[in-house]
């Protein structure tokens, strides 16, 4: 389900166990102090990785995680959260309002996506919204979607960058040559050329700065 | 001081003014975005921006804005470290302030860094 969801409510009376994984430290304190004022949330602690935080002895029901403020790769920190916390439900943060980097999040497992602009009310209608068992997804990025599908349904699909092109991408805008990245990712400069040549016909560029660019503001990198 | 924040993730703003009121830090106004004309128009004493989330270059961005106010107090506020931290000092921040702070970290930082001119968060270096 796409879009904000109306009055959501908590099935039990017992309050939503949230946990907040958040790099910056103050914002991981103001997001506590937002969501520890409503009396159906139930603040268990924060963590400034998933890695770091506690999750089988906090038993989180829902994770707010920040997905700007970490050094490590979302889907790793969603397989961490899954193998430790698979009860949790995750609601990612985030300051992009492209709809490539919300698809990007739901595959990998989120269940809600937020932009980090909006109001503390609808943060907590978010996170209870979530709780319930619904998807929550910020309606600016939504509208995104659903223009790109009717715009052309499937060919987004199509255009869509592998994992390895994703992970090969990162390296480019980490100012990475292709003889690093072949070293890094244990693959021939050739196979990389070809990833590389894959990357630029998908992305309809020509070279590898704008590659680094589109990685920067797609959240990649 | 009267000062002028540069943050677009607003659920966090409110938040923030109090740690920066905790340094003495008044915020008049606070911008999504580098806007150079606004903040020559507000002329703040103070200017506390995120450099991790600006359209332009982060070192750009500091340099334009010590340029438009020659002598406000400038804090950057960044997850950066090494050369990117170097490079917000040498655009002409005052402050340069990691994101692993903690809120009373962050006003005494301020403070300090207001007494003595300068300051860089040695998690930057």
């Amino acid at each position: 389900m796409l879009g904000s969801i109306a009055a959501p409510t908590l099935s039990s009376t017992k309050p939503v166990r949230v946990l907040v994984v958040e790099g910056q430290a103050l914002f991981a304190k103001a997001l506590c102090q937002v969501l520890a004022g409503d009396p159906e949330i139930d603040v268990v602690g924060d963590s400034d990785s998933m890695v770091n935080a506690p999750l089988r002895r906090l038993r989180p029901d829902l994770i707010v995680l920040d997905l700007d403020g970490h050094h490590v790769e979302f889907s790793e920190a969603m397989r961490t959260c899954r193998e430790h916390a698979p009860q949790a439900k995750v609601c990612v943060l985030s300051t992009h309002v492209q709809p490539e980097v919300m698809q990007r999040c739901l595959s990998a497992g989120a269940d809600g996506y937020v932009v980090k602009d909006i109001l503390p009310a609808e943060l907590i209608r978010a996170v209870k919204s979530i709780a319930s068992g619904h998807a929550y997804v910020d309606p600016r990025v939504a509208g995104g979607v659903l223009k790109r599908r009717s715009n052309g349904f499937g060919r987004a699909a199509q255009n869509e960058l592998s994992v390895r092109e994703t992970e090969i991408i990162r390296l480019i805008a980490r100012g990475m040559s292709n003889k690093e990245i072949s070293a890094k990712l244990h693959l021939s400069e050739k196979t990389v050329k070809n990833h590389i040549s894959r990357i630029f016909a998908k992305l309809n560029i020509t070279a590898r700065t704008q590659a680094a660019v589109h990685a920067i503001k797609t959240g990649l990198a | 001081m009267d000062s002028y924040v540069v943050e677009p993730q607003s659920l966090f703003v409110p938040y923030l003014s109090d740690v920066l009121a905790g340094a003495e830090l008044r915020v008049v106004r606070v911008a999504p975005n580098l806007d150079v004309d606004d903040i020559r128009a507000t002329r703040p004493d103070a200017l506390f921006v995120d450099t991790d989330f600006l359209d332009v270059d982060p070192a750009d961005a500091v340099s334009a804005m010590r340029a438009a106010l020659p002598r406000a107090f400038i804090c950057a506020y960044t997850n950066g470290e090494g050369q990117r931290a170097d490079r917000l000092r040498f655009a002409g921040a005052n402050c340069v302030l990691s994101k692993r702070s903690g809120p009373r970290e962050i006003a005494d930082v301020l403070r300090t860094a207001r007494t003595r001119g300068s300051f860089t968060d040695p998690r930057c270096d």
